[in-house]
Formats: C-alpha cells, structure tokens, sequence
C-alpha cells in the first residue's frame, strides 16, 4: 500500500482522537477512573485488603 | 503540552516533593503506596544495573518543567537487533489527578479527566514516535488491570486506523498488549 501520510502526521491526528476517546471514556468511568494503573496499582489494592482485614 | 524525557536525578527529587505534597491532602483516604513505589523503583534504576526498565518523564514545557506530570517505565527489548522493539510497561500520574482525592468535586473531575486524557494520549504517542525514530519493528503497550484493559481495548477498537495504516503503522491486541506494528 503507498504511504499517504507520514508516519509523524498520523501519530499527531493519533494523538488527537486517543485524547478525545479517553477522555469520553474517563466520564463514563466517573470516579472508578482511579482505578487505573495510572493512579492505582496492585500494591495499592493488596494494602487495602490487609488494612480491611487487620 | 509536554515533553518526554529520560528521567534524571533532579527531576525524580523535584517530582518527589511535588507528589508528596500532594498525597499529603490525601489524608489517610487512600492508599498512595503505589506512588511511592513509582519514585522509589525510578530512585534505585538510576543505582541497579539488573533492572531492564528505564523511566521516562513528561514534563510540562511552561510552568514547573522539573516536575514530572507523569512517570513512563520503558522497556528497550533486544537493542541493536532487528526485531528490536519497545515495551511501555505502566504509567503513573500525577496524584493531584486521582479523584480518590477529597478535593475531588464533580467539576473538578472533569478538569481532571480533561488533563488525564491529555497526558495519556501525549504519553503513548510520543512513546510511539520515539519508537519510529529508532526505527524499531513495534511498540507494545501493557494493560492491566481489568479497568486498563478495559480503557483501552475499547478505545483501540473504535480508533479510525486507516490513517495509521497508510502510514506504516497498524494496531492491534493480543491478551494484556496492544501493540503497534511499524512497517
């Protein structure tokens, strides 16, 4: 397939629409978007669960 | 918009003690071990030699550009070899963004969110480039847990790939991956 558009062109129009579906997707999240990897970890989720059972 | 860069001291210690001032209006709400282990493996890679990881920082190109908004580690797999590609294993934000934060209101999320997604899309895409530029074979994104996998898989679903392809660049998944293909 011939190349149309550089491949530096396309990760900026990427760049553009992942924005926009992310942060589409965070609304729908609400306040679960903490539980990411971005914010939370699985490190994070195990010292919860012993502080809940302690 | 920012700037990725290889991680150096004076950053990590400048994004050390904006991130704990942060996490201190946390107050004991939440658990902020996963941040600290963040700047604490980033602290030791600049001493361990064994660990293949290198962490990557966006920093803001105005305002505070020594403090890193969010932390990338970065997997360089089979350097010098033509099969060589990049493993972007996790991203860590800043905290002021997690809206387990008490300040959280519902406007504020949303300011939040904008920036997020901001910081997200900038984050994997110039990871993307920086594969391009040393013409490696692929980028392969690590998504866990569900809540990622979810993210993103629904969002790589519905991206529109055909500027992507007619560029060289395909995208797909493969359990936990998503994995950018560059031809």
């Amino acid at each position: 397939m011939a190349t149309l558009i550089s491949k530096k062109q396309a990760i900026v129009l990427l760049k553009n629409e992942l924005e926009k579906a992310i942060q589409i997707s965070l609304g729908h999240m609400g306040d679960k978007s903490h539980e990411l990897s971005w914010f939370s970890s699985q490190e994070e989720k195990e010292a919860l669960r012993l502080r809940s059972s302690a | 918009m920012y700037q990725l860069n290889k991680l150096s001291k004076n950053v990590l210690q400048t994004t050390r003690e904006n991130w704990e001032s942060e996490l201190e209006d946390a107050n004991d709400s939440f658990s902020t071990i996963g941040y600290q282990m963040t700047l604490d493996s980033a602290e030791l890679r600049f001493t361990s030699k064994k660990d293949m990881v290198t962490t990557y920082c966006l920093v803001p190109l105005s305002g505070n550009t020594e403090s890193a908004v969010a932390l990338l580690e970065l997997v360089h797999v089979l350097p010098g070899h033509d099969a060589s590609y990049m493993k972007l294993m996790a991203i860590r934000m800043t905290p002021r963004l997690d809206t387990r934060m008490p300040n959280t209101e519902a406007n504020n999320r949303l300011t939040r969110h904008h920036e997020t997604a901001s910081i997200a899309a900038f984050a994997i895409t110039s990871v993307l480039s920086k594969a391009v530029d040393m013409n490696l074979s692929k980028l392969k994104i690590f998504t866990t847990p569900q809540a990622d996998l979810n993210l993103l898989m629904s969002i790589f679903q519905k991206l529109n790939k055909k500027e992507l392809r007619s560029s060289g660049i395909d995208v797909d998944s493969h359990n936990n991956w998503i994995e950018f293909k560059i031809n």
